[in-house]
């Protein structure tokens, strides 16, 4: 079936609909990469078998869906019409679910979540904390539709915005609406949207590519593997869109999504999405029945390199080449793959762009602050309760995301940090909490909001040690083309390894400033630029730490090896030898029941008695 | 990699020189790596020189030059799991297998490799090797890990024919694989006893007991559900 016209469209919808009771019982599992570890896979079977073998009294439906959001309590398990969150959910389960909630209404409490501040369990998926304060646009759908089906997605709503786009609008005024909402890259650059398209579609070229960027590189960041597994054709309609303002009535237009290989699901359900959309007249030629719109899309996968999430980087992969990127005195709007105009923009900047064509820029705008419009997805990772990817408008505080999404820190232990931005982001210390989310706050206080990864930190975390490790990471992924970058990250690590280790000297803290402005200053390409951001803020808000691992030999979170010592409290100690046992290094010796004695000479601080113990009776200093 | 395999994959690229990367993911996928005849045949189809291919084979940190091992460790070293103590997993694992990330034992039974994120930062310190994910690991249980992989790999002989098709799958290939993979009867006692053991809240009451056994004979369990288990550990700490 291929739909010549918008009208086919809408009547096929309407045949949708009317199929659709929305009063009877749907059961949601979540089938995001996080749930699946968790074994969702598992529950779905056991439901499908279940459903088999017992029959039951109601008709159901079930829908293995795109993730929720909450990874911390995976699997989920959502009973609609009265949405009751099921959490941490487990195949034994699913009798007493079928039997009690599906056929007889009943709220099963053992499987509610609880709140772990008041004790209370709470029944409905949208009065759950991590859930109430979220503003879930791009990410809302996820949980109601079967991500490999583009039926459900059509019943929705979806593709309305591609047919007003193509018959009610031109080229220029989808250009000037995504102007004036203020879309803002997504990415973690920022840059306008609608100018980037406007500057692509007046370069000269044969030929125009539009491109999506999900070599979503930024560790703890996934949130635009979880749209394109969750809602792969909300970003495929608001790229169709984005190909159509760029291209129609200008140049041939060609499309590109760069997926990480490291992704296979949202590959495979990209890969559906983008084959059923052919098929229903969505992507091929004369789209939706639009004479001379003609527009496809290829798959490439990446090769694990985090500079290819860089424009002109990822542009060279696309040709095959080693993803290096270059210096972009002519921008890739100009001149992109095989020096042709190319406009890239990142998978959540795609999914915004149909909610702005269905509901106008005036309600995109009337979301956020003044520089930064609408919501972000942030994946909320790290020592913090409740792990997931959560949704919120503009503006909102640091301090509402980690403690009235996020449930606070883990354990109970005390907030130290929280990290944004990835590798090219910086460390907020709890003094700047009350910060509002935007993309120029963010920058001002030497992070930025990068793709978004939020990582908390808590006082467990060594912030030298996290600022090594990001340039660990980053002289990793260097791709060596300019030599403020290749050589200059090398020699800060020497110096933060050497910190680390006990031999930190005084002049170093002055070293490391000079080195880090130098690469923010010299480098060629944003990932070098912005490859000092760990770093400097590191120094400017955690300079005790610095200067306790400098003067005072120690560590003060107890993470970097050279400067911790464990000991055995004979006091506490019991003697259960369980430490004993694990130690690959035989250092602990004892009698059951009699203080265990730890051998210095023998020990290499692993660190495995210390989480072994169930007793507190190995001490770190 | 037989030569009739290696055109077909050339051919289905249309030898375009762009889909270079895309190429020698197929190859590796099926080799483990990147064997040097492999590579020059490529560079002939595709007209470019093996030195070109090299350069792209060594700058994309997916690709290996050398050989990897039947399992393949893959440990997180994404910024969530490194502040909730991957290295320390890692080194372990290091330790135990008596290799260095990047490396494969003599056996070629393991290969250890790091990943930048895996995206699965719920489970963090998180390692996948195949489609199992371990998460919430600590030093201490990379040990259990090691016997799990073992136990799959000997036991289930049947296991391992069985998923493998499943890879290229187009639906969940996890679900089909649980679906025909039985755990040995010891895997699913010693669950039993870890949960039994180490239940860290206050007992289930006597009805989710029940039921307990009751489901337990209903649905097999696949030893990939361990993971379940051993978070319900992790999170007590």
């Amino acid at each position: 079936m291929r739909f010549s016209s918008p009208a086919e469209l809408e009547r096929y919808r309407e045949k949708l609909r009317t199929g659709y009771d929305p009063s009877q019982p749907y059961i949601a599992i979540c089938g995001g990469t996080g749930c699946l570890a968790l074994g969702s896979a598992e529950v779905r079977q056991a439901f499908e078998e279940a459903i088999s073998k017992n029959g039951l009294k109601v008709k159901v439906r079930m829908k293995f869906t795109g993730c929720h959001g909450f990874c911390e309590k995976g699997p989920l398990v959502v009973i609609h019409p009265q949405e009751n969150l099921y959490v941490s959910v487990k195949p034994k389960d699913v009798l007493e679910i079928l039997e009690k909630t599906v056929e007889q209404g009943e709220v099963l409490e053992n499987l509610l979540y609880k709140d772990p501040l008041t004790k209370e369990k709470i029944a409905r998926e949208s009065e759950v904390p991590f859930y109430k304060h979220q503003k879930r646009l791009v990410f809302g759908m996820n949980g109601m539709i079967d991500p490999q089906s583009i039926d459900d997605y059509i019943r929705i709503g979806g593709y309305s915005a591609l047919s007003k786009a193509l018959y009610q609008m031109s080229p220029e005024q989808i250009i000037s609406e995504v102007k004036k909402a203020n879309l803002r890259g997504r990415g973690g650059g920022g840059f306008p949207a609608g100018v980037k398209w406007e500057t692509c579609r007046e370069a000269h070229g044969d030929i125009r590519y539009v491109i999506i960027n999900a070599d979503e590189g930024d560790p703890g960041a996934y949130m635009d593997r979880s749209l394109l597994e969750g809602n792969p054709h909300s970003v495929l309609e608001g790229m169709i869109i984005g190909a159509y303002a760029i291209a129609y009535g200008v140049s041939p237009v060609q499309g590109y999504i760069y997926v990480r290989h490291e992704y296979p699901l949202a590959v495979q359900y990209f890969t559906k999405a983008v084959e059923t959309a052919r098929k229903y007249g969505l992507l091929g030629k004369n789209i939706l029945g639009k004479e001379g719109f003609n527009f496809d899309i290829q798959i490439n996968q990446g090769g694990g390199a985090f500079v290819c999430g860089e424009s002109s980087a990822l542009m060279a992969s696309l040709e095959g080449k080693p993803g290096e990127p270059r210096a972009k005195y002519v921008h890739t709007v100009h001149k992109g793959i095989y020096n042709q105009p190319s406009n890239l923009n990142n998978v959540e900047t795609w999914a915004n762009v149909p909610l702005i064509i269905n509901n106008g820029a005036d309600w995109y705008r009337a979301m956020g602050t003044e520089g930064s419009k609408g919501t972000k997805i942030f994946s909320l990772v790290g020592k913090i309760n409740n792990t997931g990817l959560v949704e919120v408008p503009m503006g909102i505080t640091l301090r509402e995301i980690v403690y009235e999404i996020g449930g606070g820190i883990r354990g109970g232990k005390k907030f130290k940090a929280v990290q944004t931005g990835g590798p090219s982001g910086g460390c907020i210390p709890e003094s700047m909490l009350d910060l509002p989310v935007d993309y120029d706050e963010l920058t001002k206080v030497g992070s930025m909001m990068g793709s978004g990864g939020m990582i908390v930190m808590d006082e467990d975390t060594c912030m030298v040690d996290v600022a090594r490790y990001f340039l660990d990471f980053l002289k990793g992924e260097s791709c060596g083309k300019c030599t403020p970058c290749r050589e200059g990250i090398k020699q800060v690590l020497t110096i933060l390894n050497r910190i680390c280790e006990g031999g930190g000297e005084e002049k170093d803290l002055a070293r490391l400033e000079e080195l880090g402005n130098a690469i923010h200053d010299c480098a060629l390409c944003a990932l070098g630029g912005t490859a000092a951001n760990p770093l400097l803020t590191t120094l400017k808000y955690f300079r005790s730490e610095y200067e306790t691992h400098i003067r005072d030999k120690k560590c003060p979170a107890g993470v970097c090896r050279a400067l911790v010592v464990y000991e055995i409290d004979a006091e506490k100690c019991t003697g259960c030898m369980a430490c004993a046992k694990q130690c690959p290094q035989n250092a602990i010796t004892g009698e059951k029941k009699k203080p265990h004695i730890l051998d210095q000479s023998k020990c290499i601080k692993c660190g495995i008695c210390y989480t072994t113990c169930k007793f507190d009776a190995v001490i770190r200093k | 990699m037989d030569k009739k395999e290696l055109e077909q994959i050339v051919e289905r690229y249309n030898r375009s020189q762009g889909q270079i990367i895309a190429i020698l993911h197929e190859i590796q996928d099926q080799e483990r790596y990147l064997p040097e005849n492999d590579l020059r045949y490529v560079a002939e189809k595709l007209n470019m020189p093996v030195a070109q291919i090299y350069h792209i084979a060594t700058f994309y940190k997916a690709f290996s030059l050398k050989p990897k091992g039947r399992h393949i460790c893959n440990v997180c070293m994404g910024t969530a799991c490194h502040v909730r103590g991957a290295p320390l997993v890692l080194e372990e694992l290091e330790r135990k297998l008596g290799i260095k990330a990047g490396d494969t034992t003599p056996d070629m039974e393991y290969s250890i490799t790091t990943v930048n994120c895996l995206g699965a930062c719920a489970l963090g310190p998180v390692v996948v090797v195949g489609k199992d994910y371990y998460g919430n690991m600590t030093p201490a249980k990379v040990e259990r890990m090691l016997k799990e992989i073992k136990a799959k790999s000997n036991g289930g002989a049947k296991t391992k024919v069985q998923s493998e098709p499943d890879e290229d799958d187009d639906s969940t290939g996890e679900e089909k694989s649980t679906q025909e993979i039985t755990a040995p009867q010891s895997e699913v006692k010693n669950e039993k006893v870890v949960e039994a053991k180490e239940e860290p809240e206050p007992k289930p009451s006597s009805v989710k007991k029940e039921r307990e056994k009751k489901s337990s004979k209903k649905f097999s369990k696949p030893s990939s559900k361990k993971i379940a288990g051993a978070k319900k550990k992790g999170g007590k700490k």
